[in-house]
C-alpha cells in the first residue's frame, strides 16, 4: 500500500473516536491520576513536598480529588498552632490558600465545615478572605448568620486603625460571600458595608451597593425597618435608594417612598446639613411615587395634603419640592385628590387679586397636575382662572388646556 | 493520562470530530516513523489524518441554581488548533488565571500559569505574576515523553515521564519529585488496541492498586474499577450511552450505592454542549455549558497493515 489512497472514514468510527476521547478528558480525570496524586500527597511530610503535590493535584481539577483537598486543609488546620517558624507558617498558609481556592472553584459543598474552621483559625487576611469567598462558592448557607455577624463587626470597625488594610480585605469577601449565599441575615450587615467606613481603593462599599440588588429578591422589610428605626438621615436615604435599585415590586417601592416622605416631614433640622438630608430625602421619596404611581391609594396622599397646608401656612418648603409634589399628585386620580388640589388652586385664585403668586412655576404645575387627576371636581377652579382678568394670558392657557384634558 | 495519551487534544481543551475525517498513507521517507516488517509481523504504517474538528472555545460554569460562577475562555492561532491562551474569568469579568501556551515544532514546549488579578484583588496586590509553569519534551513520534513543573522561582517541582509502545499507545506513567527521587510508577495494559488495566505501583515495585477497564462491542468504555492491591473494590465509574453518545457517568462507592453522576447533553456527534454534575441524593452540585469554534487538524497515526 504504498500508493497514495483516500478513505474516508465512516462516521461511526468517528462518532466512537470522539466519544473515547471526551471520556478520557472531561470524565476523564483518569482515576490512576487521582489515586496517585492523593497517595504521593499522604506520604509528603515538609510542605515543600506539600505544595509540590498539590500543584499537580489542583492541575487536575477533578472532583476525585475533593476528599484529599478536604484531609489536607483539615491535617493543616490540626498543626496550625504548632508552625512557629516564619518560613514553614508562610508555605503553610500558601498551601492551605491554594486548598481552599481549589475547594471553591470545585463548588465542593462538602467541604464546609473544614472551610469554616479555616476562616475562624486563620490570621493571615489573604488566607481568611479567600476561605470568606469559598463558603460563598460552595454554597455555605448554614454559616451566613456568622459571616453577616462578622460583617457586622467590621462595620463598625471596632478593630485597630494599623488592620485596617487586612479588615477591609475580609470584609470584601464577606460582602461577595453573603451576596452567593443570597441570605437575608446578610443584607443588612451589606448595607451598612456599602455606607461604611471603608477606603475606596478597598471596593467594599462599591461591591457592597451591587451586592444588595442581587443577594434578596425582595429586601422591603429589611429597608423600611432601616429607614424608620435608624435615627441617621444618611442612612433614611440610603435606605431609599436601595429599595429603588432592588428588585421589590413597584407598589412595595411606593410604600416605602411614602413611608421615607413621612420620615422626611416628620423631624425638624437642626442645621442646614440636616435641612438638606431631609429635603433630598423627600425629593426622592415623591420622584419614586411619581415613578411608581399608585392612583387608587388614597393613603399616600396624606402627607401630600399636609406638604401643602404646610407651604400655604409657612412657605416651609422650596420651590421644586412644590413642583415635585404637584408632579407625584398628577399621577393619582380621584375626587380626593383632585379635592386637595383644588383647594390649593383655590388659595392661589383667591390671592391672585391682591398681586403675584409666589411662583408662577408651582401654579402651573397644580393646573397640570389637575389636568393629569382628571376629575370632574377640578373644573371650577380652573374656570375660575380662565375667566380671571388676574392671571396671565399663560396661565389662563394652561388652564384652558387642563379644562379639555378633564372634559369627557 | 489524558495528557498523554491525546497531549495535543487534551491540552486544546474537547475536540469535536463532527464529520468524517481524511485519511492517507504517508510514504515511510516523509514520515520517517514507518515501523520495519519483520516475517510474520504485521507492518506499521503512518497515516495522514486531516479532520474538521471543533474546539471548546468558551466553558461556562454555574451554581447550583444556576448563576454563572465563572468562564474560561481559549484562544487559538488564526488556523490549525494550537492552543495560545487560556484566561479563567469569574462572572464579574474579573481574571481568576491566565494560561501561555508556547510552542516549538509543533508541539508545546511549556505551559506558564499566571495569576490573575482575582476576586480579592482590589483590596490587596495581586500581581498577575507567574505561579508556576510546565515544560514538555516529545519523542520522534510525537509523543509526549516529559513534562515537568517548575515553581516561580524556577525551581523544578515535580518530573513525569511516559513511555509508548510501537502503536503510540501509552504504557507506562513515572512521577519523580524535584529532586529526581521516583515517587510513582503507573502501567497501562491494552488487549486488542483497548486499554483494559491499568496498575499503580510504589517505588519498590509494589503494587498498590489497579484499574479495570471494561468496553462494549462498539470499543466504549462502560466500567471503570478501581482495586486496592488487596483486590478489593474501592469505586466505580459507570458509562451509559444512549444513540452511541456518551449521556450519563455514575461513579457507584464500594457498597453500590450512588456517590454521583454526570448526566451530558450532547451534540448531534456526542460531544457535550452541557455537563450537569449531581451528588448521590441528585442534588445539583455544579453545571457545565461548551461553546466550540470550527478548525481542521492534520494528525500522523501508525496503524498496523
Amino acid at each position: 500500500m504504498t500508493e497514495k489512497t483516500r478513505t474516508r472514514m465512516t462516521l461511526g468510527k468517528t462518532g466512537l473516536a470522539a466519544v473515547l476521547l471526551f471520556v478520557c478528558a472531561s470524565t476523564g480525570t483518569a482515576n490512576e491520576v487521582s489515586a496517585v496524586w492523593t497517595r504521593l500527597y499522604a506520604r509528603a511530610v515538609t510542605f515543600p513536598q506539600k505544595q509540590q503535590i498539590m500543584m499537580n493535584i489542583v492541575e487536575q481539577h477533578s472532583r476525585d480529588m475533593v476528599p484529599v483537598l478536604i484531609d489536607a486543609l483539615d491535617q493543616e488546620i490540626r498543626n496550625f498552632r504548632n508552625t512557629t517558624s516564619l518560613t514553614e507558617k508562610t508555605m503553610q498558609i500558601d498551601l492551605m490558600t491554594t486548598i481552599v481556592k481549589e475547594l471553591g472553584r470545585l463548588k465542593a459543598t462538602e467541604s464546609q465545615v473544614v472551610v469554616m474552621e479555616t476562616v475562624k483559625n486563620a490570621e493571615d487576611p489573604i488566607l481568611k478572605g479567600e476561605a470568606i469567598l469559598t463558603l460563598g462558592k460552595i454554597g455555605a448557607r448554614q454559616y451566613a448568620g456568622e459571616l453577616a455577624l462578622m460583617l457586622r463587626n467590621l462595620n463598625f470597625n471596632m478593630e485597630y486603625t494599623e488592620n485596617q488594610r487586612e479588615n477591609e480585605i475580609e470584609a470584601y469577601a464577606l460582602v461577595r460571600a453573603l451576596e452567593r449565599l443570597r441570605s437575608e441575615d446578610g443584607f443588612e450587615p451589606v448595607f451598612f458595608a456599602s455606607l461604611g467606613w471603608y477606603s475606596s481603593q478597598s471596593g467594599v462599599k462599591e461591591r457592597a451597593g451591587k451586592a444588595m440588588v442581587m443577594m434578596v429578591d425582595d429586601p422591603t422589610d429589611q429597608l423600611l425597618d432601616i429607614l424608620l428605626n435608624n435615627p441617621d438621615y444618611t442612612y433614611k436615604l440610603a435606605a431609599l435608594e436601595a429599595e429603588e435599585r432592588s428588585a421589590a415590586p413597584e407598589d412595595r417601592k411606593a410604600d416605602v417612598a411614602a413611608a421615607a416622605l413621612d420620615e422626611g416631614l416628620k423631624y425638624s433640622p437642626k442645621n442646614l446639613t440636616e435641612r438638606s438630608q431631609l429635603k433630598t430625602l423627600r425629593l426622592y421619596a415623591m420622584a419614586m411615587m411619581k415613578k411608581y404611581p399608585q392612583p387608587d391609594d388614597p393613603q399616600l396622599l396624606t402627607n401630600m395634603e399636609r406638604m401643602i397646608a404646610l407651604y400655604r401656612a409657612d412657605r416651609v418648603f422650596q420651590e421644586d419640592e412644590m413642583i415635585t409634589l404637584m408632579e407625584t399628585m398628577g399621577t393619582f386620580s380621584g375626587e380626593e385628590t383632585a379635592g386637595i388640589l383644588s383647594n390649593f388652586l383655590a388659595y392661589y385664585n383667591m390671592r391672585r387679586d391682591a398681586g403675584p403668586p409666589d411662583s408662577y412655576r408651582i401654579v402651573r404645575s397644580l393646573i397640570q397636575a389637575l389636568g393629569s387627576v382628571g376629575h370632574i371636581s377640578g373644573l371650577e377652579e380652573l374656570t375660575m382662572v380662565t375667566i380671571s382678568d388676574a392671571w396671565e394670558a399663560s396661565v389662563r392657557r394652561e388652564a384652558f388646556a387642563a379644562i379639555e384634558k378633564i372634559k369627557p | 493520562m489524558h495528557k498523554i495519551t491525546f497531549p495535543l487534544i487534551l491540552l486544546a481543551g474537547f475536540i469535536m470530530i463532527f464529520s468524517g475525517c481524511v485519511s492517507e498513507d504517508v510514504p515511510p521517507a516523509a514520515a520517517g516513523k514507518t515501523g520495519e516488517s519483520e516475517a510474520g509481523e504485521p507492518e506499521i504504517r503512518t497515516k495522514r489524518v486531516v479532520e474538521e474538528v471543533q474546539l471548546v472555545s468558551r466553558e461556562l460554569s454555574y451554581y447550583p441554581d444556576g448563576v454563572l460562577a465563572s468562564y474560561r475562555v481559549y484562544t487559538y492561532a488564526d488556523e490549525g488548533i494550537q492552543k495560545l491562551e487560556e484566561a479563567l474569568y469569574n462572572s464579574d469579568d474579573e481574571l481568576l488565571e491566565r494560561l501561555v501556551y508556547k510552542y516549538e515544532d509543533g508541539n508545546y514546549r511549556s505551559k506558564q500559569t499566571y495569576e490573575g488579578l482575582g476576586e480579592l484583588l482590589q483590596t490587596y496586590d495581586g500581581n498577575g505574576e507567574l505561579q508556576n509553569y510546565y515544560t514538555f519534551k516529545y519523542n520522534d513520534a510525537g509523543l509526549l515523553t516529559e513534562d515537568v513543573l517548575y515553581n516561580l522561582y524556577d525551581e523544578p517541582q515535580t518530573r513525569q515521564e511516559y513511555g509508548y509502545d510501537a502503536l503510540g499507545n501509552k504504557t507506562e506513567w513515572k512521577v519523580f519529585n524535584g529532586d529526581g527521587a521516583l515517587l510513582s510508577t503507573t502501567e497501562y495494559l491494552y488487549e486488542d488496541g483497548l486499554n483494559t488495566r491499568i496498575e499503580n505501583y510504589s517505588p519498590d515495585g509494589t503494587l498498590l492498586d489497579y484499574f479495570q477497564l471494561e468496553y462494549d462491542s462498539s470499543s466504549r468504555l462502560i466500567r471503570r474499577t478501581w482495586y486496592s492491591g488487596e483486590d478489593e473494590v474501592m469505586q466505580v465509574h459507570r458509562y451509559v450511552y444512549e444513540n452511541g453518545v456518551l449521556a450519563e457517568e455514575r461513579v457507584l462507592r464500594t457498597n453500590g450505592s450512588l456517590k454521583r453522576r454526570i448526566v451530558y447533553t450532547s451534540n448531534r456527534a456526542g460531544y457535550p454542549v452541557e455537563a450537569v454534575y449531581l451528588d448521590g441524593g441528585d442534588n445539583i452540585q455544579e453545571q457545565m455549558a461548551y461553546e466550540y469554534v470550527t478548525r481542521t487538524r492534520i494528525t500522523y497515526q501508525k496503524v498496523k497493515e
